[in-house]
């Protein structure tokens, strides 16, 4: 890092030669650009000690999607939930649905966790924490990639080409859950620094998400949950993107656009938080 | 906010002349008493910067204290500070703001320059990863890039010497090897202000050599230092500055020496007080059975018989000790104890292993008293009198670090570090006039 004069004033660090309109996002924007190479030296550090001793290793990622899956092609079959027809296998489109919606899990509890699982560093040195919860948001990355290999090879079991066009199209489309997650990360992770009750409410409330939002089945009708999730924005942010892998096409374009316009803020609110309060953090984790 | 900070930062910079390193204007920062306090201003604190409200003017709420308050000082390029102080006066909390790990409550801190900081080493250690993989990990958490880390890669092993270990997972590793990796990847990064706080307590003494020697080197360099310890040695060795902390605040701001000084003048009175309070009832044992014989009373005096608890280096310490008995005790065996503040157990004696009081005493008041050499060094000590039997099975009274003292004097000449003076005697004579016969010419 080259060599600044640096205020630290109780309003936050004030760095010489950055003033003026916007000065707190491009300070921001600043520490992101120098964090750049701790981020993927923490997203390796993590990602080489998860698996260091571990027999299964990642093959992990894709057994605890299975298992739900299983769970809920056996209540379908034994008649306990009907879940209808969906246009595809069953299997394939649960598979699609909860890998992207474990983009968005997987991804919160990690950075949930990251300040306080760093409680020491965060005390001790002074280094921009923004790095922390972006690495942990790569894990989820990772898992994510791991369990698209998954759905590759069901598209192949049924025997069913992906629309190219739509695969394409998807992946732009985790842009805004991922943005979406990180930006909720970035408050969670303060929140859990003060009071760690906050993880296991993100446990329950992710729970809570994956059984009220159309991911592992379609919505019927004119039912209370199908007016409900007309206003939630993971409704779109899972199922857009499915679409488009399986068919190439959705009816909730403009929705999703909105939901990306709403993710895009979420994460610069969460960011901007996250950037003014890390050092109010420091002396309460 | 941001039109008033922008001003802020210009003032600063008029006043700041080049050579300015660190400033301190007025510095205060407070903590939270218990955890209760620190979840409840945690959280408002956190909706409060969520909503863009503005905090007030850091006044002390409910269950808050000053753990720095009103600090105001300047720190050269070149220059070397130690900064002093009783536990909990604030030290620590005084290095984390010049570090900028969390943000004063009042005031404001200017940092002119890039600051390494060696407050906990091996902090971002990851336990399953082997101390090569560490080190990178950690010279980046440090701020190293991936060049830098790269460029000084070997430098940094072969400083910590730990041979065959880094390829070994850092769990596996003793605390002493931990520090010897965290301290070799800080000494190697670039800095121009150095600010270390404590680091020097763990390690053996080959590698506090070593770190010494490197903190040397900057010195030399000139790069400012900010040192923090309990070891009035190392800042008396490696600091030209010494600044006094007491209760939060800037006690007193001099040469290493006058403040040293000062720091033992203010232990032994802050030693009275805590000591103060604390007589204990020596006529029973546990609380019912009597005692056969103890210790009514004991006092430190100087050998003017002058009671007191402060001592110069050299001065001879008098034990003073009233005992009763209320029987007769066979040859009753005296003992004292001396500790180092750190608790290390530096030695003892007993009048029956010196042969000094062979006696046995019959029931009544008596008083003992014996004379411990000026051997201790600078630091304050315990002393823990007791009274046993020949055999030193039956212990009849102690009195546990009940007593201290505080070595003290003229801080220049504080030349060991360690708590005694060992004596020894020199001779010197020519054994020849010729110099180049032993190999040595000029």
């Amino acid at each position: 890092m080259k060599h600044t004069k640096i205020t630290y004033t109780p309003n936050g660090p004030v760095v010489e030669g950055i003033g003026g309109p916007f000065r707190t996002t491009r300070l921001m924007w600043r520490e992101l650009v120098s964090a750049r190479e701790l981020v993927w030296r923490l997203f390796l550090r993590d990602f080489s000690a998860k698996y260091r001793q571990s027999a299964l290793g990642v093959v992990w990622a894709v057994i605890m999607p299975l298992v739900t899956i299983g769970m809920f092609v056996a209540m379908n079959r034994s008649g306990i939930f009907i879940i209808g027809d969906v246009g595809v296998p069953y299997p394939l489109y649960a598979i699609i649905g909860i890998t992207v919606w474990n983009l968005f899990s997987v991804g919160l509890v990690a950075s949930t966790n990251a300040l306080v699982g760093a409680d020491v560093m965060v005390v001790k040195i002074n280094f921009p924490k923004v790095a922390l919860i972006l690495a942990a948001t790569g894990q989820s990355l990772v898992e994510f990639l791991i369990r698209m290999v998954l759905v590759g090879f069901a598209f192949i079991w049924y025997g069913i080409t992906p629309s190219l066009d739509g695969l394409v199209i998807c992946l732009i489309c985790f842009v805004p859950l991922y943005l979406l997650m990180t930006g909720i990360g970035f408050v969670m992770s303060l929140v859990a620094g003060v009071v760690r009750d906050i993880a296991n409410l993100v446990n329950i409330v992710l729970l809570a998400l994956m059984l009220v939002t159309p991911i592992l089945y379609p919505l019927k009708g004119a039912s209370l949950l199908a007016s409900a999730n007309v206003w939630n924005p993971f409704n779109y942010l899972v199922n857009v993107p499915r679409d488009f892998l399986i068919s190439g096409h959705t009816e909730y374009f403009n929705e999703f656009v909105s939901a990306s316009f709403l993710s895009a803020a979420v994460f610069y609110a969460g960011w901007r938080l996250f950037y003014l309060a890390q050092t109010k953090i420091a002396e309460r984790i | 906010m941001e039109a008033f900070l922008s001003g802020a930062d210009e003032d600063s910079r008029k006043d700041m002349n080049n050579d300015t390193v660190i400033r301190l204007e007025g510095v205060s920062k407070k903590y939270c008493r218990t955890l209760r306090h620190t979840m409840l201003y945690g959280t408002t604190d956190l909706a409060k910067s969520f909503l863009g409200i503005k905090q007030k003017d850091g006044a002390l709420r409910n269950g808050e204290f000053w753990a720095v308050k009103d600090a105001t000082f300047e720190l050269k390029r070149g220059e070397t500070l130690g900064i002093i102080g009783q536990n909990g006066s604030g030290k620590s909390t005084l290095l984390k703001l010049l570090n900028g790990i969390f943000m004063p409550d009042r005031g404001k801190i200017t940092i002119n320059g890039r600051v390494g900081a060696l407050i906990e080493v091996g902090a971002g250690f990851h336990p399953m990863l082997t101390g090569r993989e560490n080190i990178y990990v950690n010279g980046a958490i440090l701020g190293m890039t991936k060049k830098d880390i790269a460029k000084r890669f070997d430098e940094i092993v072969e400083f910590a010497d730990i041979g065959e270990f880094m390829d070994l997972p850092v769990k596996h590793y003793s605390s002493g090897m931990t520090v010897r990796l965290g301290f070799s990847i800080v000494a190697h990064c670039e800095s121009d202000i150095l600010l270390i706080d404590e680091v020097l307590a763990v390690g053996d003494m080959d590698f506090k050599y070593k770190c010494i020697k490197k903190i040397e080197e900057f010195r030399r360099e000139g790069k400012a230092l900010v040192l923090v310890s309990h070891d009035i040695i190392a800042v008396n060795k490696l600091c030209s500055r010494a600044i006094l902390l007491s209760h939060g605040a800037v006690e007193y701001d001099s040469t290493a020496g006058e403040s040293i000084d000062r720091y033992f003048a203010d232990t032994a009175e802050h030693m009275a007080g805590k000591m103060r309070g604390r007589t204990e009832d020596h006529s029973e044992v546990d609380g019912k059975t009597p005692k056969k014989i103890f210790f009514a009373d004991v006092r430190l005096c100087d050998t003017a018989r002058k009671q007191t608890n402060v001592f110069t280096m050299g001065q001879p310490i008098v034990v003073k000790a009233t005992v009763i008995s209320v029987t007769k005790i066979d040859i009753p065996s005296f003992g004292a104890i001396v500790y180092s503040e750190d608790g290390i157990y530096l030695g003892g004696f007993n009048s029956l292993a010196e042969e000094a009081f062979m006696n046995s005493i019959e029931e009544g008041c008596y008083e003992i008293e014996y004379r411990i050499g000026g051997i201790f060094l600078h630091g304050r000590y315990f002393l823990t009198l007791v009274i046993h039997d020949g055999t030193g099975e039956i212990i009849y009274d102690m009195r546990d670090k009940s007593d201290y003292f505080v070595v003290g004097g003229d801080a220049k000449f504080l030349p060991f570090s360690g708590y005694v003076k060992i004596p020894c005697e020199w001779k010197y004579r020519k054994i020849s006039q010729e110099g180049e016969k032993h190999g040595y010419t000029d």
